[in-house]
């Protein structure tokens, strides 16, 4: 009876490793382009490598795409849990930056209470905008994948074409008013960590971020003593702060943070979404409904599930994930709602889901793995490679190419062991 | 008599089961020779084996007396081998005799297909055979008994003189089962052998020559049809006595729980289904329904369960009015609901058994605290159900989709019996089971009765509705036409209500 068992290991071993065989497919086509352009692919991969993390600033960049393609990837990921392909994700993604831009500016709070006011907002409107297309499915059986593009250009121009240039805009001192919304207030802005000039602010939120990580490390090994809970939580927090203390020498003393290094607390908020869609979706009824309903409405009906509600409810927390990515770009990096608007972070958060099989922690290394790519294709665009920077494109979609026929590779992977005539 | 063919020692090893092993049969011209077992026995294996869809790990297959290599279903065929799948492989937009000759049209100059010839020539296979057909309907509009000849004559178009039928009967209604059984006379009677393949034991006595009986993957032995019975056959097949004919205890008849007052429905395409239908139901009794396929039942329980919307009538559980309560409401109420299709509608195939084993209760303590799932607690619940239910394999990690049509139905009975049920509602519930997993699934129905519980139980199968209900309700047309006492009427006597001969004047259900 150990064979089955064997071969089962190996199907789930085949899930994880589709995506990996196909991203290196993806980086070998990238390479032979590069070659076919009379190119060193070896050296301009090099080049991609140093650009990503030759200095803290190319680091920096990578973190803060990163962070962004997590929060639409895991829109769509999650928004697939019930059934539905969110192709809004761009759309929800506007809706939620506007969102910010206006809150950030218009609004006058403290930092502690203005940024998560804006994230709330921007959650809300960009989900509200994603129950649109929710709605219409459940009452009108309207396609997702057609109200969701529609709503992306409705979006766009509601967003780009009106608000940013009429009511919203900024008027620059030659008095265009092409510059997009005005600046944001710094207390709505995210802490850069490791920025300059130093950022008071910053620092207590990375101190923060020390100490939460410190305890719940120190809680976990503290587990697996006979201690009570309580105990265990309060030695922990002790350790916790005992780390962010000596820690706090030595980030008060550090006067020169890096000029220009724009990495922000996003990427701590895209983590904590990753833990919070897995903890939902695997460890809480409305997950279990919701996958529940994904799988099979027929018997989620049959089980008293509320499919109509659910399925609202999950393109709401789908599109609030993405409202949130409109955020992190508008109050880390942009500041304002920018008039020429760097956009297809949402349509990229498809291919981070996909890439990531639909799940939370996949579709985070996904978004690691070409905020590396995206972040290094800048420097391939400089001599002696001059690649254009639209590359990473062309490495993202033939990976998604790749995941799309996974049943070409799963079948290649599988050879082997017909071969040895395991496998009927 | 010079046997059609032979098998000698036939093996195929799958990775993780001997699906045969040397196997041995052979098979006589003009007979109809049924191979029965239970699901997983290794009955399909080896007819995939025979129409070359599976190559045999050792063994020989004779063909009228010459060893024979079937590389492919192509040389079963010009072999003079047809397949009939349980699964039929017919195109829905095309006419019955498109589907007929699809692959092999005839042609006029070897250019234009001949639609004439090839409408006339099935139309002279179905009165050779006795299988009325119109060949320029649309395949798509014919009900399952049709689309069963169709595969037929397709078979015999191709020049099949051995055909085999893989559990044939699953998909039929009784009186289109009848059709079946006059048309495999009639293909015996021009000299073709039939293999027939199935795990209903009344129905192989009904037809068989011969009898093989599997039990994993071996051959217990072929018996002649005279020479034996449905019980040794169950022994044989099951390796152990089964109780065929079930024993009742006496009834406690208690007060009633559920109360149904001159319901209506309309099915999913918005045609009146339910048309007035009413009855009760007590503590501690089994109420039948019996009918036909598609005279309402399916209707009828899909509104009493809350999956669909009554038109109006009125619904009481304990004399409490539940009309048009949601599915959650009415199961909160006590109604449990095994519904007829376990695989659409009963189970999430992906789930665990441990997630599919709560379905229904996932939300309520001490499975969930607020929105939060109390995975211990979900898995102890599955870990002891599978215990007492006997779920196969012992591992509540084991997706849905990878269990037996049995273990599947023993999770479904396992969560809505432990749902504390008052009123278990059950639709079809041993279709498509082998006779181990049926025997299961009636003690659990009847264990229900006797706590006390009221049963619902409406099935195609009337021996079951007969043996197991306290009283049984006919429906017709959407209608009940009769309800009698179990022990007071006799398969014949429902036959006729259901078919629509008969009606009683007053029906007191």
């Amino acid at each position: 009876m150990s064979t089955p068992k064997l071969r089962l290991s190996y199907s789930n071993l085949l899930d994880l490793l589709v995506p990996i065989v196909s991203i290196l497919l993806g980086l070998i086509v990238g390479m032979i382009l590069i070659a076919l352009a009379g190119k060193n692919p070896f050296g301009a991969y090099g080049a991609m490598f140093s650009g990503a993390f030759g200095s803290i600033n190319n680091i920096s960049e990578v973190i803060i795409k990163t962070a962004i393609l997590t929060f639409t990837g895991l829109s769509v990921a999650f928004a697939y849990k019930v059934g539905l392909f969110n192709i809004g994700a761009e759309g929800q993604f506007i809706i939620g930056a506007i969102t910010a831009a206006f809150l950030g500016h218009w609004v006058h709070l403290p930092g502690i209470l203005h940024i998560p006011l804006i994230m709330v907002a921007s959650f809300i409107t960009g989900g509200l905008w994603a129950a649109i297309a929710g709605w219409l499915k459940v009452t009108r059986g309207v396609h997702e994948v057609i109200s969701t593009i529609m709503l992306n250009w409705i979006a766009v121009y509601l967003v780009e074409s009106w608000l940013v240039t009429g009511p919203l805009s900024a008027v620059s001192a030659t008095g265009s008013n092409d510059a997009g919304t005005p600046i944001i207030d710094g207390s709505a802005m995210l802490w850069r960590f490791i920025g300059y000039p130093p950022d008071q602010a910053g620092k207590i939120g990375l101190l923060a971020v020390i100490f939460l990580a410190a305890s719940i490390v120190a809680h976990y090994i503290l587990n697996r003593s006979p201690l009570a809970k309580a105990t265990n939580w309060i030695i922990s927090l002790v350790i916790g702060a005992g780390v962010a203390g000596l820690s706090s020498i030595a980030i008060f003393q550090w006067q020169y943070g890096i000029p220009g290094a724009r990495a922000n607390i996003g990427i701590f908020f895209a983590m904590a979404a990753v833990a919070i869609t897995f903890i939902l979706l695997y460890r809480t009824v409305t997950g279990y409904e919701i996958r529940a309903t994904g799988f099979n409405q027929e018997a989620a009906r049959y089980a008293g599930i509320n499919i109509k509600q659910r399925t609202i409810l999950t393109m709401f927390i789908a599109g609030g994930l993405s409202g949130v990515a409109g955020m992190l770009m508008v109050c880390g990096t942009e500041r304002r709602f920018p008039g020429v608007f760097p956009g297809g972070y949402g349509f990229d958060g498809i291919a981070m889901a996909l890439i990531g099989q639909n799940s939370p922690i996949g579709t985070f290394l996904a978004s690691v793995l070409f905020g590396i790519i995206r972040g290094g294709a800048t420097s391939m665009q400089l001599p002696p490679y001059e690649i254009h920077k639209t590359f990473a494109d062309i490495i993202q979609g033939s990976v998604v190419l790749f995941i799309a026929s996974s049943n070409i590779i799963r079948y290649l992977l599988m050879l082997p062991l017909k071969r040895k005539g395991e496998v009927d | 008599m010079e046997p059609v063919i032979e098998l000698k020692g036939i093996t195929k090893q799958f990775p993780a089961v001997l699906a045969n092993d040397h196997i041995d049969l052979s098979i006589r011209k003009k007979e109809v020779f049924a191979i029965v077992g239970e699901n997983g026995a290794g009955k399909t294996t080896l007819m995939n084996i025979i129409y070359g869809l599976y190559q045999p790990d050792s063994g020989k297959i004779f063909i009228r007396g010459k060893e024979m290599r079937i590389n492919g279903p192509h040389q079963a065929i010009t072999q003079g081998i047809g397949m009939v799948h349980q699964h039929f492989m017919l195109v829905p937009v095309l006419t019955v005799a498109e589907n007929v000759v699809l692959g092999i049209e005839p042609t006029r100059a070897g250019l234009v297909m001949d639609m004439d010839r090839a409408r006339k020539e099935v139309a002279e296979f179905s009165q050779k055979y006795g299988m009325p057909i119109d060949p320029d309907t649309r395949v798509e509009y014919l009900p399952v008994g049709m689309q069963q000849r169709v595969e037929i004559i397709k078979a015999l178009f191709r020049g099949a003189e051995i055909l085999i039928l893989d559990e044939p009967t699953a998909v039929l209604t009784p009186l289109e089962r009848e059709g079946l059984f006059l048309t495999i006379n009639a293909l015996v009677e021009q000299e073709k052998t039939v293999i027939f393949i199935s795990h209903k034991l009344n129905e192989v006595m009904a037809i068989a020559d011969r009898i093989a009986v599997l039990r994993g993957g071996r051959v217990m032995g072929v018996v002649d049809n005279k020479e034996t019975s449905e019980a040794q056959l169950a022994r044989m097949m099951v390796g152990r006595d089964v109780v065929l004919d079930i024993a009742k205890n006496p009834q406690k008849l208690g007060e009633l729980v559920l109360e149904v007052q001159d319901l209506r429905a309309k099915n999913e395409r918005g045609l009146d289904a339910v048309k007035g239908i009413s009855f009760h139901l007590r503590r501690g009794e089994i109420l039948g329904i019996a009918g036909v396929e598609g005279n309402g039942q399916t209707e009828l329980i899909r509104v009493l369960t809350g999956m669909a919307k009554a038109e109006s009538g009125k619904i009481l559980v304990n004399r409490k009015d539940m009309t048009g309560a949601s599915v959650k409401s009415l199961r909160q109420a006590g109604i449990a609901h095994i519904p007829q299709d376990r695989l659409r509608t009963g189970l999430i195939l992906p789930f665990k058994i441990s997630e599919n084993i709560v379905l229904g209760m996932h939300a309520e303590p001490p499975f969930a605290r607020g929105i939060v799932q109390q995975r211990a607690e979900v898995n102890r619940f599955a870990k002891e159900k599978e215990e007492e239910f006997d779920v196969r394999p012992r591992d509540i990690t084991v997706k849905a989709r990878s269990l037996s049509g049995g273990n599947q139905q023993k999770v479904i009975i396992a969560r809505e019996v432990s749902s504390a049920p008052e009123v278990m509602i059950a639709a079809q519930p041993t279709r498509g089971l082998d006779i181990g997993a049926t025997e299961f699934v009636h003690r659990k129905l009847l264990e229900e009765r006797d706590k006390g519980k009221a049963v619902l139980l409406q099935s195609l199968e009337l021996e079951e509705i007969l043996s197991l209900s306290d009283r049984v309700m006919v429906m017709y047309g959407g209608e009940i036409v009769g309800c009698f006492e179990s022990k007071m009427t006799n398969e014949d006597e429902l036959a006729h209500y259901m078919l629509g001969l008969k009606r009683q004047e007053h029906v007191d259900a």
